[in-house]
């Protein structure tokens, strides 16, 4: 046999067990990605109800909060970065990176300091190839929305913003992350998170806020148990964590949506690849027998 | 027949919603017994156990460890951290 015709039959094999892989992988996501987009539902009625209290507090009692109020001057902001753990997504991880770069820029010319924190080994390999600082990361379930990842994130932020500045603390949380519009379209966003905007009802102006619908106008003077404040205090970090919970949801859907999408146009390319080499091999193989066929006739000629 | 819109909700999803004839909590002063009409209440919810009386005549129980309720309008929404069904009504 030619050794073309080897070359290409080699090339078909490994392209085929590629194309196996990029398969199964679509399958996965495809398989995830409707339990992912059910949870980012099933988590709205617990987002619709906190801003509903929320707005309630905030309509009905003049009370500020640490986490409400602006600071005077913003001296250094925490950026958190929400990206993927595995590539083969296409350009998700990239696109927020991109996103992210923007704005850490757009703070240093603002003349702020900036802390970091990412989630997703792609923004720790980013941030580590470039010799960067960050001050924490989260890795493992970037394609997952976990309630305990959401606490804990909002434990760490909370705690930051309370800390004064001369302490390493800051003064305003932004979150990078991706937000689900549909199976075809997710776009990176930008949120402040922190200090939240809550100053009355239905002025929750953001993308996240606009998506807890069904906010009603209060119309009942609210009887408190204890009282403001200490409903205040309970119900604000829960707050934090719908918003934070809601944000990790659309990151892995999102993952999951693009991952899709890019396996579903490897395997198709894989398939143009093996149609190609093919005709290629088929195209050598009939080359070869020409070439013989020629010898063998003028060989006979010869004769 | 006088009812209320009861949701109990925790972060990754709605655990029940129904009508309900009577809801009782826990709250951080005292245990509170809302009946339609309850006038306007948002209160803290200690760790305990909550019920609450589903229009079909049976009885639903379950553990809060935190979290708070907030009644408007004969509609009780109780949020919870953590929330555990021991009785599920049929």
């Amino acid at each position: 046999m030619g050794a073309q015709i080897r070359v290409y039959r080699n090339k078909i094999a490994s392209t085929k067990s590629m194309k196996k892989i990029f398969k199964a992988m679509e399958m996965i996501a495809t398989s995830r990605i409707n339990k992912s987009r059910q949870g980012l539902l099933a988590a709205r009625p617990y987002a619709n109800a906190l801003t509903r209290a929320v707005s309630q507090v905030a309509t009905q009692h003049n009370v500020s909060h640490v986490l409400t109020t602006r600071p005077d001057e913003v001296r250094r902001a925490a950026v958190v970065i929400l990206t993927s753990d595995r590539g083969l997504a296409g350009s998700y991880s990239s696109n927020v990176l991109k996103e992210a770069e923007g704005l850490l820029e757009l703070l240093h010319g603002e003349g702020k300091e900036t802390k970091v924190y990412l989630i997703g080994r792609k923004a720790q390999a980013y941030f580590d190839f470039r010799s960067r600082p960050y001050e924490r990361n989260w890795t493992g379930d970037t394609d997952r929305a976990r309630p305990e990842r959401a606490r804990e994130l909002r434990e760490v932020l909370v705690e930051d913003l309370e800390t004064s500045y001369e302490d390493g603390g800051v003064d305003e949380i932004h979150l990078v992350y991706t937000s689900f519009q549909s199976m075809v379209v997710q776009e990176p966003r930008v949120l402040r998170l922190l200090p939240l905007e809550v100053v009355d009802a239905n002025a929750l102006t953001d993308e996240v806020a606009r998506e807890f619908d069904e906010l009603e106008e209060p119309d009942s003077t609210f009887e408190f148990e204890p009282g403001p404040e200490e409903f205040l205090d309970a119900v604000l970090p829960r707050y934090i964590d719908a918003r934070l919970y809601a944000s990790l949801s659309h990151a892995a859907t999102s993952e999951l949506a693009a991952r899709q999408k890019a396996m579903k146009a490897a395997g198709d390319n894989a398939d143009e690849l093996i149609k190609k080499y093919t005709r290629l091999m088929n195209n050598a193989r009939q080359a070869e027998i020409t070439t013989e066929l020629t010898e063998i006739v003028s060989g006979a000629e010869a004769l | 027949m006088a009812e209320m819109i009861v949701e109990i909700v925790s972060l990754e999803q709605a655990v029940w919603t129904g009508t309900a004839r009577m809801v009782r909590v826990r709250t951080s002063e005292g245990d509170i017994g809302i009946l339609p009409g309850h006038e306007a209440v948002a209160g803290l919810l200690r760790p305990g156990g909550f019920a609450l009386d589903p229009l079909d005549g049976s009885r639903l129980e379950g553990t809060i460890d935190s979290g708070f309720v907030f009644v408007d309008n004969d509609r009780v929404t109780i949020v919870a951290d953590n929330v555990e069904l021991t009785s599920a009504a049929a």
